[in-house]
């Protein structure tokens, strides 16, 4: 069973609404204990004086508040003890709020309310705030801090949030990155597509799709070992990986680019010219594409060793401003025919746009 | 509009954003860009390592603003180096070093299309590893004159037993790179662009209105212009490989000896663009790859 934690009473007005308080929200991470391999023991820590390297009783530990690089400022448990808020074991409802008013990044953790000893107050002020759609905003203290708090109802129910304060909320211009968004440009049309897209993947919340398959897996694996079952092959990979392969990546985005180019006529050349060199292996896996780049890189690094080493060969100077014969040119005469028309557009075209380096 | 990719390359994670952003009028998208980025990176990446590299960006497309980011970008990946570099009056500015795979993408994504690296590494500024002339053709000119006078040049460095090897521009010129790689000494930068200033005045004389060496654009017209000041210590050079910011992804290219001879002669215009440059390296493997260890010394200045 669940158990409290925290009891007490909401108040407002001149109505007190005894109440306990229980996580709605169990966190489920899997946690390990520290271990030495040899025997299995557990590790324990010590504290040590940093210094010295020395043992530190309870006794001689106090607290310190570094003030500025390697300087604290002591501070006597009975120093802090005036500012301790009262455990007061009321929650005071001050003002009821819209639900929408609040930003979620406010809510902090999750609680149930429950009624302790009498439930009709409880019942008539969970129908109160959920016919007039109403959260109730107030202050309590648990475990010697102070929150802020939104209690909502639904379903005969109170569900309170604690909310974290507002100076401690981080201010988007703050963060540095944000700036960019400034700056871009988006034409209706691209709205339009990306709205359509957000439309076509539009559904209903449902939690239960989601599940931290990390911590299943996890579990899995432990269960098997505790249970004496040989571990021979790995937990599946999830299905889609954070990092992925760079061909892999560039692929779709590579084709979808060239097509939109075979699609419009005067285009087409650039399709031509850029095309990279392909395996034929179509590429429909990541695997298989990193390999093709790979060896696609060894194999023009070879080639370039191989032509150093032609080079080195040769004599070394060339006679310059001599012809050469015209049947070994026959490769570079075609290509450079099937160039012409795009060079001269080049030349054309913002021909003193691009100055040299600086 | 689209989330990040983020995709691992030799170990790295890098982010990728935006890949179906047109950048090139012609189509060209950004993952096309980083795609070439990745797939040239073999070879590519030699000829900027040990560099401070300066990133030219076109976050908008190549007909859109651009800027050059010398300062190696403040939100870099932890994996990306740096090197001190030749700055400001405040002192030395911090630039990206771009040796890997992961870096090459990581720039594409920046829409870092064009690189430009400094002739010398970031180790020894003072000592360039290579001596360029940069041909700019004048109006009414083009990369056909360009490749005459890259020959002519040579014709002049035989005298003195140099060898120069050409890299087109990637956009109208040509270039040309003369190793150095001094074991130890080699020239100063000044004595690289004295050295390539001489040559480009021998070149006037001989190419008698064909060329010049003075920078005043009213000099230009008809002539091809020899940048010798592209030797000095704040300069830098597009990167082979490395895209042009055009119409169309061209790259700069470097180019055998018989293909500046096809040009000169009015038979190649020595236009690549990505795709004929991942072909071209499978066909020939790196042109360049000679530039980075032929050790060759520039003759002392005559008494």
């Amino acid at each position: 069973m669940a158990r409290p934690v925290w009891s007490g009473t909401i108040s407002f007005g001149l109505v007190a609404i005894p109440v306990k308080l229980f996580h709605a929200v169990r966190k489920k991470s899997v946690s390990f204990n520290q271990l030495d391999e040899r025997n299995l023991a557990r590790i324990r820590y010590r504290k040590v004086n940093a210094e010295t390297g020395e043992e530190v009783t309870e006794g001689h530990i106090v607290k310190g508040y570094e003030v500025a690089k390697g300087r604290y400022v002591v501070v006597d448990p009975d120093e802090l003890e005036p500012f301790m808020p009262v455990a007061t074991k009321t929650i005071d409802l001050e003002e009821f709020v819209d639900l929408d008013e609040i930003d979620p990044v406010y809510f902090d953790t999750a609680y149930h309310l429950a009624p302790d000893a009498n439930a009709k107050p409880y019942a008539l002020l969970a129908r109160a705030m959920e016919s007039s759609g109403k959260v109730g905003i107030g202050r309590f203290v648990m475990r010697n801090k102070q929150y802020t708090a939104a209690i909502r109802a639904e379903e005969g129910r109170m569900v309170m949030s604690s909310l974290a304060y507002a100076d401690e909320v981080i201010d988007p211009a703050d963060i540095e990155e944000l700036a960019a968004l400034d700056e871009v440009e988006v034409s209706d049309k691209e709205v339009l597509m990306a709205e359509s897209l957000v439309a076509s993947l539009s559904a209903g919340f449902e939690p239960e799709k989601y599940h931290d398959e990390y911590r299943e897996q996890v579990m899995t694996l432990i269960q098997m070992k505790a249970d004496g079952e040989e571990i021979t092959a790995p937990i599946e990979e999830s299905e889609a990986p954070k990092v992925i392969d760079i061909m892999a990546a560039l692929e779709a985005s590579v084709a979808a680019a060239k097509a939109s180019r075979s699609h419009h006529p005067a285009k087409k050349a650039a399709a031509r010219l850029t095309s990279v060199p392909d395996d034929g292996d179509g590429g429909a896996t990541p695997v298989s594409s990193k390999k093709v780049a790979k060896m696609s890189a060894k194999k023009a690094a070879k080639k370039a060793a191989a032509k150093q080493r032609e080079a080195a060969r040769k004599p070394a100077a060339k006679k310059s401003g001599a012809q050469k014969s015209a049947a070994k040119k026959s490769a570079v005469k075609k290509s450079s025919a099937k160039k012409a028309p795009a060079k001269k557009r080049a030349a054309k075209k913002k021909a003193a746009a691009v100055k040299k380096s600086a | 509009m689209s989330a990040p990719t983020i995709v691992e390359i030799d170990g790295r994670e890098v982010r990728l954003t935006n890949l179906d952003k047109v950048l090139y009028p012609s189509g060209f998208t950004k993952a096309e860009v980083i795609d070439y980025h990745v797939r040239v990176a073999p070879v590519a990446v030699q000829h900027l390592a040990g560099r401070c590299i300066t990133f030219r960006r076109f976050p908008n497309g190549t007909d859109q603003d651009s800027f050059f980011e010398k300062r190696c970008n403040a939100h870099r990946p932890e994996w990306v180096p740096v090197a001190l570099g030749p700055g400001d009056r405040r002192g030395g500015i911090e630039y990206c070093r771009v040796e890997d795979t992961a870096t090459m993408a990581w720039a594409a994504n920046l829409a870092a299309l064009e690189l430009h690296a400094p002739m010398a590494l970031a180790a020894d500024l003072d000592t360039p590893r290579i001596l360029v002339f940069d041909y700019d053709p004048g109006p009414k000119t083009s990369i056909v004159e360009c490749c005459q006078v890259a020959i002519a040049t040579q014709a002049v460095l035989d005298a003195v037993g140099l060898r120069g090897w050409c890299k087109t521009s990637g956009s109208k010129g040509l270039q040309m790179y003369v190793p150095l790689n001094a074991a130890h000494g080699g020239p100063t930068h000044q004595g690289a662009a004295d050295f390539a200033l001489a040559v480009g005045q021998v070149l006037e004389r001989q190419l008698d209105g064909k060329v010049t060496t003075v920078m005043a654009k009213v000099e230009r017209p008809g002539k091809i212009f020899v940048d010798w000041g592209q030797n000095a210590l704040h300069k830098t050079t597009i990167a082979p490989y490395s895209l042009r910011a055009r119409d169309r992804p061209t790259v700069s290219t470097p180019v055998t000896w018989d293909e500046v001879d096809d040009c000169a002669g009015g038979r190649a215009p020595l236009v690549f663009e990505a795709g004929d440059v991942l072909q071209r390296i499978e066909q020939h493997g790196d042109l360049f790859a000679d530039v980075l260890v032929v050790e060759q010394e520039l003759p002392s200045p005559r008494t």
